[in-house]
């Protein structure tokens, strides 16, 4: 038997309606941005989808500027949305805004050229725009030899690394019980909601609910994962009132009628140290690292 | 061009619907269907949402008030810019759709304090150039104005070219009011000894002043027929469970109270200052093993003030 009630004990076992943080476990690429697939609640992707543009204009003395955008292609987008449409998922983004998540933020420009007096603007909030707004941006006076010198090079070598860093709040789930349709046990119980019923037409509909709404385990032995989830959904979702039978609790499924279900959730919190460069380079994508900080 | 929702009139939907709205959840997060934009839900209002819009661009209003560009090549330019802050229409309608909702359900968040606008002037000290901006934007209802002028006529193409392509940068320091969790807790207990613990206590006719209530449950507490565990989700505070445990007494006073009292009819004799209301234990409490294992999530939220940072483009459109 798996020792739940030692998990229990461990972290983040709700019952439903999960606000989870990113979920380390299945982090894969999604064009530059790096996605966390969570088993139950949000999954998320980084909001650094980091690229560059260099440019000058004028004639004696030109003006150049090195530009970093933030923000999404169409494809990306469309990739994003496959995943909500195809699996279901609810995905979100973060930024300095969600504190919980995301914190100390460290932005700098690396290596630059060799320029006098470089203005220098950087936002350090991780805010990602459409795709006309610089995100962070350096401008600089040359002469007309040195811009052409600096055009070439930033096709080639590069202009020096625009580095960001951040501590990301993060999880890693090593066991995970529940259904994945989101309303789906709102939907199967809400018909049942006022009227009392014996203990057999309970199991009945709870029987319904594992069925129908898709059973989702790891960690877990088949026949543990469907005892569990089935003590866990009559816990969750039914009362008993003496003489009167079983009744379903309706304000729990009020508030579960979009959250995936998961009896449990079983993670470790955790802090990485993340980074992500960006070579200021024509066509360069960013890189992303994460490293465990340890709690 | 593209069309943006001009915050101007988002600002008259807002208040509009002021007083139904209460204030953004900043630490909730809201499925976006993968759109990078910040979307929190209201307080109060179930289905009602708002959003950071995310960068000040140029704004047209009326087609009266818009940016402005005179420029004669080689010789002068003035460039009058009217900004507001704004969020792309498309982009909040694919948002709206992925919550099966409509635009109106969406309000921006008002910024509460500008300050420190910071604009990539490669021009300054330059003599030939005059460039003002203001030191704040305001909050969302109103325009940014930024003036160029330059008698200058290769600065004056140059600017022309950048303007025309892109525009000028700046940013700006802003906050906003918002509300965050101060404690998310589950609390499990065992009503059926919390209320035999209240019988025994009891004045006559089962009567108790809220001030004992509340001194019992803290003992309940303290002898582990009531527990506190903290729930880690990305909402929750990174406060101890001690200090989060000590802002929840009156919610949990109410919980119980709620459960096992109702509102005393007859006051017993003695002074009533500082002792509360008065409440009857009920003694038609009925036990039962669900009441035996009682759960409840327990939080509540502070206002709180956020700050942040916002991209200002200067361009023509």
């Amino acid at each position: 038997m798996k020792p739940i009630y030692l998990a229990l004990l461990v972290i983040a076992a709700q019952a439903f309606a999960q606000t989870n943080p990113p979920e380390l476990g299945v982090q894969s690429q999604l064009g530059r941005v790096a996605f966390y697939k969570a088993f139950a609640g949000y999954s998320y992707f980084t909001p650094t989808a980091f690229s560059s543009q260099f440019r000058c204009v004028g004639v004696s003395e030109p003006l150049c500027q090195i530009n970093v955008y933030n923000s999404l292609t169409d494809d990306e987008k469309a990739q994003i949305q496959q995943l909500t449409q195809s699996e279901g998922l609810k995905i979100v983004t973060f930024s300095s805004i969600n504190s919980k998540i995301v914190s100390n933020i460290n932005e700098n420009f690396v290596n630059l050229p060799n320029v006098t007096n470089p203005q220098i603007l950087q936002l350090n909030t991780l805010d990602m725009s459409s795709g006309n707004v610089p995100y962070a941006s350096v401008a600089f006076r040359t002469d007309a030899g040195s811009a052409n010198s600096l055009k070439s090079q930033y096709q080639t070598a590069g202009l020096g690394t625009y580095s960001v860093q951040f501590q990301l709040h993060a999880q890693k789930t090593s066991a995970y019980l529940g259904l994945a349709k989101p309303g789906c046990v709102s939907d199967t119980l809400s018909p049942s909601v006022g009227k009392g019923l014996w203990w057999s037409e309970a199991a009945q509909l709870i029987d319904t609910a594992v069925k129908t709404c898709g059973l989702e385990s790891f960690g877990f032995r088949p026949d543990e994962a469907d005892h569990e989830l089935r003590l866990n959904l009559e816990k969750t979702f039914f009362k008993h009132v003496f003489l009167h039978g079983y009744f379903v609790k309706e304000e729990v499924l009020t508030d579960v009628r979009d959250a995936p279900y998961s009896a449990y959730d079983i993670a470790d919190p955790t802090d990485l140290n993340c980074r992500v460069d960006l070579d200021l380079r024509a066509g360069a994508v960013p890189v992303y690292r994460c490293a465990g900080a340890g709690k | 061009m593209k069309k943006v929702i001009s915050r101007a009139v988002l600002g008259m939907v807002a208040l509009m619907v002021w007083q139904a709205q209460a204030w953004p959840v900043i630490d909730k997060l809201v499925e976006t269907g993968g759109e990078p934009i910040k979307v929190y839900p209201d307080q109060e209002n179930n289905g009602s949402y708002w959003y950071i819009p995310q960068t000040i661009d140029p704004v047209t209003w009326d087609s009266r008030y818009k940016p402005a560009l005179s420029y004669t090549r080689g010789k002068d330019l003035t460039f009058i810019f009217r900004g507001q802050a704004s969020v792309d229409r498309p982009m909040l309608e694919r948002v709206a759709k992925a919550l099966n909702t409509d635009i109106s359900k969406f309000t921006p968040i008002a910024y509460d304090t500008s300050n420190n606008v910071v604009c990539q002037n490669v021009y300054l000290g330059n003599d030939k150039v005059t460039w003002l901006y203001p030191g704040h934007i305001g909050n969302y209802l109103e325009y940014v104005p930024v003036s160029i002028r330059t008698t200058d006529g290769e600065i004056a193409d140059e600017m022309y070219s950048l303007i025309t392509s892109g525009g000028f940068a700046c940013t700006v320091d802003v906050t906003f009011k918002a509300v965050s969790t101060a404690y998310k807790l589950q609390m499990t207990a065992d009503m059926n000894q919390v209320f035999h613990r209240f019988e025994a206590g009891a004045h006559a006719e089962g009567f108790w002043w809220e001030v004992d209530i509340h001194t019992m449950i803290q003992n309940l507490y303290r002898d582990g027929i009531i527990t506190f565990t903290k729930i880690e989700d990305v909402d929750a505070p990174k406060t101890s469970l001690d200090q989060q445990v000590q802002a929840v007494w009156d919610d949990v006073a109410k919980q119980i109270t709620a459960m096992l009292f109702r509102p005393a009819l007859k006051l017993p004799d003695g002074a009533l200052a500082g002792r509360g209301k008065p409440w009857s234990l009920r003694l038609d409490y009925q036990e039962s093993t669900e009441r035996a294992h009682y759960q409840a999530t327990l939080d509540s939220h502070n206002i709180t003030s956020k700050s942040s940072q916002i991209a200002l483009r200067l361009a023509t459109q």
